[in-house]
This record gives C-alpha cells, sequence and structure tokens, in this order.
C-alpha cells in the first residue's frame, strides 16, 4: 500500500495504491490518525488505484470517518472501483461515507 | 481439483491459501468479479479462524479443504475453537451495528456466497460459489 499526499489550500488528498487488508490496515489507520492529529479536517481518499478492500480495511475507513467527524472535519472518498465500491454498497456503508467520481470534484465540494 | 490444507493459525498462512485457490481460478479463466468475491470470502473466514476461533495461537491447526471445477469452488475451513452462535450474528447494516468496526466479515461471506453453512458448533465454515461455465484454455 502506498499513500501519496497532495494539499489543495485546507485539503488533503490521499491517492491509495494497492489493497487494503486484514494486513497493511493498522499502518494505513497510524498515518490517517497521525494526520489527523496534525490538524488534518478535510480529507479526500482517492482510491482510484485501490484494487482490493476487506472488512478490516472498511473498518479502517469508518474510524477515519469517526476520529474526522468528531474532530469538526470531513472524509470524502472518489474514484472508487467497482467490486470496492460493492463492498461498501453491501455493507450500507455507502450511507455514511461522501462518494465522488473524482478527486477533482471531492476538492470542490469542500469549496 | 480437490486439495486439502493443513496450516498454523497465522496471518501469514491467509495469503498462501488465497494465492494458491485465486491461481486455480485465473488458470480457469474466472471472471475477475467472482474472484473478489472468493477471495475475500476465503479471507475473512481465515481472518475468523485465526483471530477468534485459534486465539491467534499460532501453533493451533486451520483444516482447509476445498474443490474447484468449472460449476463450483467449495471451501471448508476448521479451526480448532469453540465456534461461535453463527444464527444470532448481528446485522451490521442496521442503525446499531453501522458504526462499528467489527461485524462485518460473515456478513459479506453470507452476501458474496451462494451458499454458506456451518457446523453445529460454528468452529467450520462451508461456502460454495458458482461458477457457472468457464472457458478452458
Amino acid at each position: 500500500m502506498k499513500i501519496n499526499i497532495d494539499k489543495d489550500g485546507d485539503v488533503f488528498i490521499c491517492r491509495l495504491k494497492g489493497e487494503i487488508t486484514f494486513s497493511n490496515s493498522p499502518e494505513l489507520r497510524k498515518s490517517f490518525i497521525k494526520l489527523i492529529d496534525e490538524q488534518a479536517r478535510k480529507l479526500i481518499l482517492d482510491l482510484e488505484k485501490v484494487t482490493y478492500m476487506d472488512s478490516s480495511g472498511l473498518a479502517t475507513l469508518v474510524e477515519i470517518l469517526q476520529k474526522l467527524k468528531s474532530s469538526g472535519g470531513q472524509l470524502k472518498l472518489a474514484n472508487l472501483q467497482e467490486m470496492v465500491k460493492s463492498v461498501f454498497e453491501i455493507t450500507k456503508l455507502e450511507q455514511m461515507f461522501e462518494f465522488y467520481p473524482e478527486a477533482r470534484q471531492a476538492v470542490e465540494s469542500f469549496k | 481439483m480437490e486439495e486439502k490444507l493443513r496450516i498454523n493459525s497465522e496471518y501469514k498462512n491467509i495469503n498462501f491459501v488465497s494465492s494458491k485457490i485465486l491461481r486455480i481460478l485465473k488458470e480457469l479463466n474466472v471472471d475477475e468479479e467472482k474472484k473478489f468475491k472468493i477471495r475475500l470470502c476465503v479471507e475473512e473466514a481465515l481472518i475468523n479462524a485465526v483471530k477468534h476461533g485459534s486465539n491467534l495461537r499460532p501453533e493451533a491447526k486451520i483444516k482447509v479443504d476445498f474443490e474447484i471445477d468449472k460449476e463450483q469452488f467449495k471451501i471448508s475451513i476448521e479451526d480448532e475453537g469453540n465456534g461461535f452462535d453463527y444464527e444470532h450474528t448481528p446485522d451490521p447494516t442496521f442503525e446499531e451495528g453501522i458504526n462499528k468496526l467489527t461485524g462485518r466479515g460473515v456478513f459479506l461471506i453470507k452476501n458474496f456466497m451462494d451458499k454458506v453453512c456451518f457446523n453445529q458448533k460454528g468452529s467450520m465454515i462451508t461456502m460454495i460459489k458458482k461458477l457457472g461455465e468457464v472457458i478452458q484454455e
């Protein structure tokens, strides 16, 4: 799993590449908790290059969302591959997250 | 094709099993969607076996028996634990479950597989996914 972070004003655009699984979810969680602790409040996760996500990946994103919300922040997800999106749909987590077809649109929604 | 694997209850062995299965599915030209669902269900069931069934004891054994042909994929995963109450797992899509960080693995398995059953005590899961007619290379 690779994470590239760009900033557009106060919006953090995090581009993830690879698979989000039980083996790397703790590491991913740690990276984002650190980012939130460093005062990031507007986060976009661009999941275009995320090819697989299991229930521990979902749990990690739910935790990041909850932490951001409790700190007055927002999390938006962009560019999900069809099968990864289906995991959100089946678990009804699509109701909890905001989805955008592209990161650019997610950035615009913050403005 | 049939395989009977006996693995130690360690996270690293989860990838060993799922990679082996994915290689066979690829040889059978199974489509990406079915491969994704099968991988996810196999890994979720193995995570449960390692974490809950074996209580993270690496010396504990997990039995993995699978059969794959052009019609279907069938796998049984059994751990040495005391099982769980599979008939009363909370629905993670209900209001009280949606914010929880756990409890989605079995739910995903039940949704992605065509047939799922457990032994009486809940220490063995059997899952079936229909593959339909796939084209042999």
